[in-house]
């Protein structure tokens, strides 16, 4: 019994010293032990009041204690601020300097995190977006990966499945639009009526599908998406109710969607099933091979993705058992699900993940050169902290001050930074939207200023503590009165050449990952994509109905007869135009040796008419073009070379046949040269041609090479499409240089990117050993004085010094060089196209940062030496 | 070097700090003496937890309006870790001048009829 308040008092002590801990170090050393007698007087006076006054007596002490610790600790901080800003304003052309450089890389680390925050990080906007996933088929043995569904297929997998709650679908058709001011071609998303539900989408003004819209005779309706309301009715609400004409039927506008990235594409409008003629057709009810639709569905909930793919795979086999001719062995049958989130990102993940990585190494270039203008401040500020030392203050006093220095000027830093990516946001959005829908959703977030304030703060005390730490804090009876010098510590002349070291290697690291994003725009800027870009105006043509033939029989004639034009053609796709309209397909190939590389027969297939090549600028190498004989009933194929070689390696590849069709062979009667339709940074591929005369289709894209300007000659293709058929849309009038440009931008905005990085970082770099130099030139001026004055010429001190500077870049460059070749492989591994470890790009970066390096190195010394050394030798 | 503070400029005192001031006038104490005395004369209405004391302490010492005091009790007496401490000049003056600001407070307060008469 006796112990028991004993052990009370020692439990209530030590909780005590514990909050004691809580107070500055300095508070505590001057207060603790009082604090303490107190304590333990007022708990005798506690206990004998009696429980709950002792019970009061904890509670305030504990309150009293913390409160009391805060307002230590927030005098402290103001003090130090009020010294930091004193300090900074003495000092202005520094801080000016170190908030700059810090604002710059602050600044793009935020715009970098701010698009990945948006587009890799937040949540679609759309509420089941989230939970969604896309349903592919895949034919692997022939290269397939993205085989659509049929209607027959997706009633499979709805009525099959064990494991998912919806099942949507979705396709893309592009309608005539009548009933405005002029006939409008939409793009329109073809979906099930309860898409929206599943989404969780709700509208803007007016209502979504319901099931009943999607039954057999209900009223035809539309939503509209959010851009096409603004852009075709203005923003009107009113147009909600309105009738248009569309397929021959009257469509009524039921709703209009909130302003939300559209998956999976951005259409005009959007229709239920049941309206869709093409959807509704005898063809794609009935036949298992119409493929034409996405599918999307949800999971039940507590399915796993693993559980679902394991419960579609067991589909999948069942239909290839049951269905073995539409599902060949020989063509493999597979089903695979991801999430749409992934799948909206796919394309951009790369280019920020080396955005990121290319501003994060930017971040630490400028905090290692801040850290090293600041080592040299707290060199030059000896005499200063050497008579705060004799006033009392602690080392940790110093050191603390020190760190609110650096997060105050890193909160500057981070202030412009906040500026800087503010304003880029127009340019983020651009930039992001030519890779993903999801760009509509970057805006500056109280997330992304958090991340700002949260990265001046790491930054602040990165550049404060490290010169803080180094100082070597010696007795002070040893220092010499006036000298100005404290004695550096492990701030010394190695520890400043480690940290332009490190800006050395990350500059290298960046130089390098520049040059080559850089030197493959080049590549591609030069590549020979197979045609000649320049004079070629592109347009795609839509006719709704009538004689297609005839049609596109006019329209080329009467185009050749306009001034200016030298040829015209067609063709089912053309090249760089992100049209999905020819795929590969399956074919047998007659009288030829089997290819080398084993690939599967499957080239892609696209229809031209004669002059297309010519007009285009491929060249025909053997045999002839099409011509107005290659009919449906005489037929004939033209083969690229990329396919003649393969096949026909002995160059006899004219005269062979090859079937694409079970029963009909077809003639090859000419070889083209190669094409880059679908990527100019990607291999060209077995291509077959077909004539247009053969296969007539309802639209096509019409090229021609004329002297004309691009705007008159649209005009006229358009007046000449709707004076042959008033309902024809004309759409996608671009010059080919256009497309070629606006395909290579998001690249060569890229490579502009890293290359501004790149530059920055050349020029902070330069700056850190220039600021070295001068740093090393001051303390070592008695030195160079005797020296001098010894009879060493100013090129003997000036070749000794420089001997630092090489060592430094040397050990500099070839850190970085071998981080960035381990990094070439990752940028090449993320984004297609780049070619690693580019021996041209690895040359000119080092001679660029060894040229940098040592005139930035030479420029404070060169000073130095024309010094009179009498006038060195009387500075100290 | 920090700007001479007018007297004024340390007013309106805390309750908390002008307690101390009051407890150190009649001469110098201790921590513990000083929160006890408070305690007494405000019938423990204001109590001030060892944070909050040894916070107002420092705050007066760094203002220089208490000080130190260098003479200890008699040796029987003396407690070697406590610190006694009492008022400067400064101390006195602000302590005065607070009082004085208070007293024209209640004679407002009075010729509001706020407060009653004051009792003889």
């Amino acid at each position: 019994m006796a112990t028991r308040p004993q052990t009370g008092r020692q439990l209530s002590e030590r909780f005590f010293n514990a909050l004691l801990r809580l107070f500055p170090a300095e508070f505590r050393e001057h207060f603790a032990g009082e604090m303490r007698t107190v304590f333990r007087d007022q708990e005798v006076d506690a206990r004998a009041a009696g429980g709950i006054a002792y019970l009061r007596f904890c509670r305030e002490t504990c309150r009293g204690l913390v409160v009391a610790a805060f307002r230590e600790h927030r005098e402290i901080l103001f003090q130090d601020v009020d010294y930091a800003l004193r300090m900074m304003r003495k000092d202005l052309s520094f801080s000016v300097v170190v908030i700059a450089i810090l604002g710059m890389a602050i600044g793009a680390s935020t715009a970098a995190f701010m698009a990945a925050h948006a587009v890799l990080i937040e949540p679609l906007p759309f509420t089941g977006g989230n939970h969604l996933i896309h349903l592919q088929q895949r034919r692997p043995a022939i290269g397939v990966d993205n085989m659509l569904f049929s209607v027959k297929e997706i009633e499979d997998y709805r009525s099959q499945n064990r494991t998912l709650d919806s099942v949507v679908e979705f396709h893309e058709m592009t309608f005539s639009l009548l009933g405005g001011n002029e006939p409008e071609r939409v793009d329109t998303g073809v979906v099930s009526a309860n898409f929206f539900r599943v989404l969780g989408v709700s509208p803007l003004y007016g209502r979504t599908f319901m099931d009943e819209d999607d039954q057999p005779n209900a009223r035809p309706v539309l939503v509209l998406s959010y851009q096409f309301w603004q852009r075709a009715f203005a923003g009107d609400p009113n147009v909600v109710g309105r009738k248009y004409s569309m397929n021959d039927k009257e469509h009524v506008v039921v709703g209009i969607l909130p302003p939300i990235p559209q998956f999976p594409s951005e259409v005009d409008v959007y229709m239920p099933t049941v309206a869709c003629p093409t959807r509704s057709g005898q063809h794609a009810l009935h036949e298992r091979s119409w493929h034409m639709m996405n599918v999307f569905a949800t999971l039940k909930p507590g399915v796993t993705m693993a559980e679902a793919q394991a419960d579609l795979n067991r589909i999948a086999e069942g239909l290839a058992k049951t269905y073995p001719e539409e599902y060949p062995q020989a063509k493999g049958y597979e089903i695979s699900l991801q999430p749409v989130h992934e799948e909206l990102s796919r394309g951009i993940r790369p280019v920020l993940i080396v955005l990121a990585a290319a501003t994060g190494l930017l971040l630490l270039l400028a905090c290692a050169n801040v850290t090293g203008i600041m080592v040299s401040r707290v060199l030059t500020r000896t005499r200063e902290l050497t008579v705060r030392t004799i006033l009392g203050a602690s080392r940790n006093r110093i050191v603390r001050s020190l760190i609110t220095e650096g997060i105050l000027l890193a909160m500057l830093g981070g202030l412009v930074g906040w500026v800087l990516a503010y304003s880029s946001l127009g340019l983020l959005v651009s930039f992001t939207s030519r890779y993903t829908s999801l760009a509509s959703q970057l805006q500056f977030t109280p997330q992304i200023g958090a991340f700002c304030f949260l990265l001046s703060v790491g930054c602040g005390v990165a550049i404060g503590l490290l010169p803080a730490l180094g100082v070597r804090y010696t007795p002070l009876f040893t220092m010499k009165v006036g000298n100005a010098s404290l004695p550096p510590g492990r701030l010394n002349s190695k520890g400043r050449g480690v940290l332009i070291a490190t800006q050395l290697a990350l500059s290298v690291i960046l130089l390098v990952g520049a040059g080559l994003a850089l030197r493959t725009v080049l590549q591609l800027e030069r590549v020979d994509a197979g045609f000649r870009p320049s004079g070629l105006l592109t347009a795609r043509i839509y006719i709704l109905k009538g004689n297609y033939r005839e049609f596109f029989d006019q329209l080329l004639e009467r185009t050749r007869r306009l001034p200016g034009v030298e040829s015209a053609g067609l063709a089912s796709t053309i090249p760089l135009h992100n049209v999905n309209a020819d795929g590969p397909e399956p074919v047998e190939v007659r009288d030829a040796e089997a290819p080398v590389d084993g690939k599967p027969n499957s080239p892609v297939i696209r229809i031209v008419t004669p002059g297309y090549f010519h007009t285009l600028g491929a060249t025909i190498l053997q045999g002839r073009d099409f011509n107005e004989h290659d009919t449906d009933a005489v037929p004939a194929v033209i083969v690229n070379e990329h396919m003649a070689t393969r096949y026909w390696p002995r160059g006899d590849a004219i005269g062979k046949r090859i079937s694409v069709s079970p029963g009909q062979w077809l003639p090859i009667v000419g070889v083209v040269s190669d094409i880059r339709h679908a990527a100019l940074d990607k291999e060209p591929v077995d291509e077959a041609y077909g004539s247009f005369w053969e296969s007539q289709q309802s639209v096509m894209s019409l090229v021609v090479r004329s002297s004309q300007p691009t705007p008159e000659l649209s005009q006229q293709i358009a007046w000449i499409a709707h004076d042959i058929d008033p309902n024809t849309v004309v759409a996608d009038v671009q010059s080919m240089a256009q497309l070629r440009s606006d395909w290579l931008e998001p690249r060569r905005t890229t490579a502009v990117f890293l290359g501004i990085f790149a530059l920055v970082a050349l020029c902070i770099t330069a700056s850190g050993i220039s600021g070295m130099m001068a740093v090393d030139v001051g303390e070592r001026k008695h030195e160079i004085g005797v020296r001098l004055a010894l009879g060493a010429t100013p090129s003997v001190v000036i070749r000794s010094m420089m001997k630092q500077v090489l060592t430094v870049t040397t050990v500099g460059l070839g850190a970085g060089f071998g981080a960035a070749w381990a990094m070439s492989s990752f940028m090449s591994s993320v984004i297609a196209g780049i070619t690693p470890r580019d021996g041209v790009t690895f040359a000119a970066s080092s001679v660029l940062l060894l040229a940098v390096a040592m005139t930035s190195g030479f420029v404070p010394l060169k000073q130095i030496a024309r010094l009179d050394p009498v006038v060195l030798l009387k500075a100290e | 070097m920090a700007k001479k503070r007018t007297i004024e400029s340390y007013l309106p005192l805390t309750p908390a700090l002008f307690h101390v001031l009051l407890a150190l006038a009649d001469g110098e104490k201790h921590g513990y003496v000083i929160s006890k005395e408070i305690a007494r004369r405000t019938n423990d209405e204001v109590k001030l937890s060892t944070g909050t004391l040894y916070g107002i302490i420092k705050r007066l010492l760094d203002d220089e309006m208490i000080e130190e005091s260098a003479e200890r009790p008699d040796f029987s007496l003396d407690d070697q870790r406590r610190r006694y401490y009492r008022l400067t000049k400064l101390g006195k003056a602000v302590a005065e001048a607070e009082a004085e600001r208070m007293e024209r407070v209640l004679a407002l307060a009075r010729l509001k009829h706020v407060l009653g008469p004051q009792q003889a």
